[in-house]
């Protein structure tokens, strides 16, 4: 081999140990969290070259589909407009049972109901890689959100557990889903009211594992999951999936259920950030 | 040389922003989808050859994991190692570009998960070495695959126009 095709084997090899060193050091810095900041000074700088790509494409997208959609929207107009009405008046009635319910709710003397203040966001990105489910969406520090707020949605008119936040910038913010792998949830089952934890599976799979239940709980295909409010991230009470299978094993003292998210990841356009608990009645 | 690295990074730069929109989705089964920036990687690597597989697969990377939110690192790490890899094959391997760019990246997407899932493995969690095991890694090589040649013929086209 020539001189100088030796020294470029050399170039090769010592560029690859180098940049191999680099990624080593940074997953190790990674786990101990010192290069978080690095790491959200890399993505601030990242975002808007990201955020004007994705809206660009999305954008494009809107725009062809609009077209094709233009023939379908004065029908859907008047058919909005009718259910706007019907639905105005279903607050109308909403109301004057809300304020009944209150009223007998002083009058019998129950404890305090719960409701959440919540910051709407939309879900601008996803993680590019298989590898990972995180989400990003287009709220941040500026509008208030804070690392390990609960996100939640709602999807067949009914409001279920996204994830929390883990990450924070001053416009946007990463959202950990509940079957992300590093998910870590108390949960319980709503019918038999035992407890356990919630892990992610993803990628293996796209359900979550109820760990740790008491072997004596009955659990039954389509009981409902419901945070239970241990861990002080998530409130109680929030819908998180439905059980599709149990895996009782023969020694041991828990079982553990496969469950279902009742949040079609894949359709989430819209979250709410839960940023603080508010007592609507007393 | 700097023009057609730079059209290399505006792609890589796209396929990343695309990948990470929920068009994206739409091409996904059963929830996996191709990985673009990988078959990049390994097709800019397999004609310009290691050093610019390499310094590619760790831009790459190191980006996506920027994106991700993950372990910062894990894809720079995978993606290097894959450039490197690759860029040594390029030279070596004659045949047909596009019939070898299926196999070479089917057989590279099973490498990039057992090396991710190795590290996964130490540095995140002790299960992401169900990753490699499970079968979504089978259904993401064949999609890879299949892929590939057109990102084969794109490299190959830009490679030679600006070259010469």
């Amino acid at each position: 081999m020539t001189d100088n095709g030796e020294d470029r084997r050399r170039i090769r090899i010592v560029l690859l140990i180098t940049l191999l060193f680099i990624s080593f050091v940074m997953m190790g810095f990674s786990q101990r969290r010192i290069t978080l900041n690095f790491k959200s000074i890399a993505y601030a700088v990242v975002f808007p070259f990201h955020y004007a790509g994705v809206k660009s494409i999305e954008g494009v997208k809107d725009f062809f589909t609009s077209i094709k959609n233009n023939r379908h929207l004065r029908e859907e107009l008047k058919e909005t407009k009718r259910t706007l009405e019907k639905y105005e008046r279903i607050i109308y009635e909403y109301e004057e049972i809300k304020r009944e319910n209150e009223r007998l709710r002083k009058l019998i003397g129950i404890q305090s109901r719960f409701d959440y203040e919540t910051i709407i966001a939309e879900i601008i990105a996803k993680s590019p890689q298989n590898f990972y489910k995180t989400i990003i969406i287009n709220r941040g520090r500026n509008s208030g959100i804070e690392k390990y707020m609960p996100v939640i949605a709602y999807q067949n008119n009914r409001q279920c557990l996204v994830g929390k936040i883990i990450d924070v910038q001053k416009y946007s913010a990463r959202v950990q889903p509940i079957i992300d792998q590093l998910s870590y949830t108390g949960a319980m089952l709503k019918r038999s009211r035992y407890s356990g934890l919630l892990v992610g599976q993803s990628p293996i799979s796209n359900y979550c594992l109820l760990q740790y239940i008491d072997k004596r709980a009955s659990i039954s295909y389509g009981d409902e999951v419901v945070t239970s409010g241990m861990g002080g991230v998530y409130p109680k009470g929030i819908l998180i999936g439905r059980v599709v299978s149990v895996s009782k094993k023969r020694y041991g003292i828990f079982q553990e259920a496969l469950v279902a998210p009742e949040v079609d990841f894949g359709k989430l356009e819209e979250v709410y950030v839960i940023t603080k608990k508010v007592t609507v009645s007393e | 040389m700097l023009k057609k690295y730079a059209i290399f990074l505006f792609i890589i730069g796209a396929l990343i922003v695309f990948q990470s929109t929920f068009v994206y989705n739409s091409i996904t089964v059963r929830d996996v989808g191709p990985d673009f920036l990988m078959i990049i990687v390994v097709a800019i690597s397999f004609f310009l050859g290691s050093v610019s597989g390499e310094i590619f697969g760790f831009i790459t990377g190191i980006i996506a994991d920027i994106i991700s939110g993950g372990l910062l690192g894990l894809s720079a790490f995978t993606y290097t190692v894959i450039g490197y890899g690759v860029g040594l094959l390029g030279n070596k391997i004659y045949g047909n570009y596009y019939i070898l760019s299926i196999f070479i990246v089917f057989v590279a997407t099973f490498v990039k998960a057992l090396i991710m899932a190795m590290l996964g493995s130490l540095f995140i969690k002790p299960g992401y070495f169900g990753f490699f095991t499970h079968g979504r890694i089978f259904l993401e090589a064949v999609m890879n695959g299949v892929i590939s040649p057109l990102f084969f013929l794109i490299v190959y086209k830009i490679e030679n126009r600006v070259t010469g």
